[in-house]
């Protein structure tokens, strides 16, 4: 594990807030959890260094999210957390693809507590080495598998 | 129909996440049966909004997943695929086994619950 981050987690299903939470949090990580975008704090969210964010939520869904923290003074990185089949979501991916938030990868549920830390340890190394857009692509590219 | 056949496996969710901490695993599996009861309170009601059913059906989905009940979870990918691609509600014998798996679902975890706070 590299040093304790500041987390968050974005999600409307309890579960997988709670599930987080504990793998993250028991590996030393700060989480907060927010289970809709109206329950968002985002001065908080504004802090962290890793948001992990559920695509797919009643009311305003992960790209909305991702959209507002483009337009706000976020220098972490999101990683997507998605029950979505990825194949074939050509419009989902050109948006995540297009932001210009750094979006470290796609992680489907359901997963396993180990992919999880390698994804945050992941996200934190690419933020400290490039800046978003190409990196984005490169991160999102190999998740997909294109 | 999926080959997922197994109901409830009680020790997938520990083994996946690495969770050993009864009260945690009591929470998490708490708020599933949560889930689980929106989803057979939605379809108790007889939804008009496809929609919604479908952010259920996919939530439930992506969590029976997550906590091993993996008989529940290949049938709401195939209820969720074809909500997707009909456009419409699900026929009443599609309804009527989905709630006989729920309802078997709740009960194991229903009952692993008791035993997990049996032993806090």
């Amino acid at each position: 594990m590299t040093e304790a981050a500041r987390v968050c987690i974005i999600d409307d299903d309890r579960v997988f807030l709670k599930l987080c939470r504990e793998v993250l949090a028991s590996n030393g990580h700060h989480v907060e959890t927010f289970s809709s975008a109206d329950a968002i704090d985002w001065d908080i969210v504004a802090q962290c260094q890793f948001v992990l964010l559920d695509l797919l939520m009643k009311g305003e869904d992960g790209l909305d999210i991702i959209d507002r923290l483009e337009a706000s003074d976020f220098k972490g990185a999101v990683h997507s957390l998605t029950g979505l089949d990825m194949q074939g979501a050509d419009a989902l991916i050109a948006h995540l693809l297009g932001s210009k938030v750094l979006v470290s990868g796609i992680i489907q549920k359901p997963f396993f507590g180990d992919t999880l830390l390698t994804a945050l340890d992941d996200a934190l190394d690419a933020t400290r080495v490039l800046p978003f857009s190409e990196e984005s692509r490169s991160l999102l590219e190999l998740a997909i598998g294109s | 129909m999926s080959n997922e056949t197994v109901v409830f496996n009680e020790a997938f969710l520990p083994m996946t996440m690495g969770i050993a901490d009864n009260s945690v695993l009591t929470e998490i599996y708490q708020e599933y049966l949560h889930n689980l009861d929106s989803l057979l309170e939605l379809l108790r009601a007889a939804p008009e909004k496809s929609d919604k059913l479908y952010i259920e059906v996919h939530k439930l989905k992506s969590s029976s997943a997550s906590v091993g009940a993996h008989l529940l979870a290949g049938m709401l990918r195939d209820v969720e695929h074809n909500l997707l691609t009909r456009q419409g509600d699900i026929d009443a014998n599609t309804t009527a086994l989905l709630v006989l798996t729920c309802r078997q679902t709740h009960d194991l975890v229903s009952g692993l619950l008791g035993k997990l706070v049996t032993k806090e």
